[in-house]
């Protein structure tokens, strides 16, 4: 089968960049994101990223049209090249596929639409589980479609088109050479849920305790869709305006209201939405979970809270598992920081 | 493929004031609205709310619309001839009835103005009796009409929530005043949560149980069209689901 040699895989991100606009994961200072790949990026191979590659199919902050002489005009930037998501881990291939069944079903939306058009997949499989992943609790530890497929074998990356575009990529680049046969990994992630998790409303009623409601699990999230719109006016002409949408998320405590009351203002609440949301409701209508297991939600939080610990465990485990609760203040008081934030809007639901 | 969040530039041909703060807006299009849905009207560069319809499906777009936040406040400084977006219509809307059928209409405030689309498509069809109430007697609306739905049958109930001079109905909150309800009637109601709950209990008793009442929800949404996540209540789209719920399979959710 081909392969190609690990120290080769950067010159083969160069390769692909003649045809494709290559989301890579790279180095960032301390951190680790998908990037678009440029001459000095320095590939980050060791783990998923830190960050997932949402941003460049669901856009924070996209302008979605701009009114100027009682038109509304959408103009979407040109792109010459199409995209490429080089080097996706398994979470992170379901991740674009669950975006797909929400964005690209009911009323399609156009911005997504016109990102995603022609998206090549190239696809690292994990050899090893992640810190704090359960990819394969909700089947997402493989990817069905790809472009081509790599994977660790000895001082090579083995290599399997999944089309021909990948099978292209293989024999244009020159940088793939035969080596022995090796067999697709399936790796299981570190941690585990059931099925169909439900939450455990004693563990979530002290573990909320501890939540910020900073909202660093919903922003990390490769799947998270919500998003606020806004308009802005334009300073040229009194007449021209230009709307925008930003992501928005759940996990934060003026997101649902009426009227300007916030009917969703306790972390309990808030937390019960973003789980059920990706762990259930999701499921009801796209057959597969809102949830890819990529764990970032867990390593990003500041108050130690994990998605895994809140779902399907009997309580004794759970403690067992877990951080105890910080015996702070916070504990006895732990909707105020929210309230706060909601900008003196009165609170319905305690 | 269709862009469904770009909003058609329409201008206002009229503005009437239908009550204390609430003002009706005409605008220059005509959708094909179902009484119960609402539409995105957008105020370019100030933003974009969901607000119900209120004319009924054929008639010339009405939107009644209380000054309550921003963009509403902005709205009513604007004028005949201004330009505004609209995109919709969306959600689901009431059911229909057949004719002849007996439908109890029950509104709280400003909840009057999605049911004046329903009353104006179902006048002389359905027998209807509509229950209101309001704060004072400024802040009952649609008054001018009230006399026309009466000549073709409907039964008109007021209540207003205080004493006032030259005032002879009943004072209170529309619970109160449920007493001549229909039994086995079907119902129809949009007003404030508070009211919402207690009315629901109140019509039970009085023979109309929660699968017959049809309820008006509302909830920010930002998109209208079950994405934006705002309106999600317990895996429900408010916006995409509803806004318009059997009483029985209303979304709620735990605090």
């Amino acid at each position: 089968m081909w392969g190609i040699p690990k120290e080769k895989l950067t010159e083969f991100a160069a390769f692909l960049c003649t045809d494709y606009a290559v989301i890579a994961p790279v180095k960032q200072g301390n951190t680790t994101a998908f990037a678009l790949f440029a001459e000095n990026s320095e590939l980050f191979l060791a783990d998923r990223p830190h960050y997932g590659p949402k941003q460049f199919l669901f856009t924070d902050n996209e302008e979605m049209f701009r009114y100027s002489g009682a038109r509304v005009r959408y103009s979407p930037k040109k792109r010459v090249k199409p995209y490429l998501l080089f080097l996706a881990r398994p979470c992170d291939a379901n991740a674009v596929e669950v975006l797909d069944e929400f964005f690209l079903s009911g009323f399609k939306d156009p911005y997504y639409a016109e990102k995603r058009k022609d998206i090549a997949l190239v696809a690292l499989l994990c050899a090893s589980p992640c810190e704090n992943g359960f990819c394969h609790s909700v089947g997402a530890n493989n990817v069905e479609k790809f472009d081509l497929a790599l994977w660790e074998s000895g001082k090579h990356y083995a290599a399997m088109p999944g089309s021909l575009k990948g099978d292209r990529m293989i024999r244009e680049s020159g940088l793939f050479v035969k080596i022995p046969d090796s067999e697709q990994p399936e790796v299981k992630g570190s941690l585990h849920i059931d099925k169909d998790p439900m939450i455990n409303e004693k563990t979530l009623e002290r573990e909320a305790g501890r939540c910020f409601a900073c909202a660093a699990c919903t922003t990390v999230c490769p799947t998270c869709t919500c998003f606020e719109i806004a308009d802005e006016k334009e300073l040229r002409g009194k007449r021209e305006s230009v709307r925008r949408r930003r992501w928005d998320w759940c996990m934060s405590s003026d997101f649902s209201t009426i009227s300007g009351i916030c009917f969703r203002s306790t972390k309990k609440a808030m937390l019960r939405q973003f789980i059920n949301h990706k762990l259930r409701d999701f499921k009801k209508e796209y057959g597969r979970h809102m949830c890819v297991g990529c764990g970032r939600c867990i390593s990003h939080c500041p108050a130690h809270i994990s998605i895994v610990n809140l779902v399907g465990r009997d309580d004794a485990a759970a403690a067992e598992r877990n951080l105890q609760p910080a015996n702070d203040k916070r504990q006895n008081n732990n909707d105020k920081p929210g309230a706060k934030r909601a900008k003196g809007k009165a609170e319905v639901s305690k | 493929m269709k862009n469904e969040y770009l909003p058609e530039v329409v201008r206002i041909t009229a503005i009437e004031d239908v009550a204390r703060d609430v003002r009706k807006f005409t605008l220059g299009t005509a959708l094909a609205c179902r009484p119960g849905q609402f539409v995105q009207l957008t105020l370019f560069g100030i933003g974009e709310a969901p607000i119900s319809v209120s004319s009924a499906p054929g008639e010339e777009l009405e939107l009644s619309v209380k000054k309550v936040g921003s963009l509403t406040t902005a709205l009513h400084r604007f004028g005949v001839g201004d330009r505004v977006g609209v995109r919709g219509p969306y959600g689901t809307g009431y059911p229909e009835f057949g004719e002849g059928e007996r439908v109890v209409l029950v509104a709280g405030g400003i909840g009057l103005a999605p049911l004046r689309s329903f009353i104006r498509a179902n006048l002389g069809k359905c027998e209807m009796q509509l229950f209101y109430g309001a704060r004072t007697s400024a802040d009952l609306a649609f008054k001018e009409e009230y006399g026309e739905w009466q000549k073709k049958g409907m039964e008109i109930y007021k209540v207003i929530g205080a004493k006032e001079e030259g005032w002879d109905g009943p004072v209170g909150n529309p619970i109160e005043i449920l007493g001549p309800v229909w039994p086995g009637a079907s119902a129809l109601m949009c007003g404030p949560p508070v009211m919402i709950n207690f009315a629901l209990k109140k019509l039970e008793e009085k023979g109309i149980p929660r699968n017959r009442v049809y309820v008006s929800m509302e909830r920010l949404m930002r998109c209208g069209i079950g994405k934006c996540g705002h309106c999600m209540v317990d895996g429900t789209y408010v916006c995409r689901n509803g806004p318009v719920f059997r009483a029985d399979s209303m979304p709620a959710e735990a605090p």
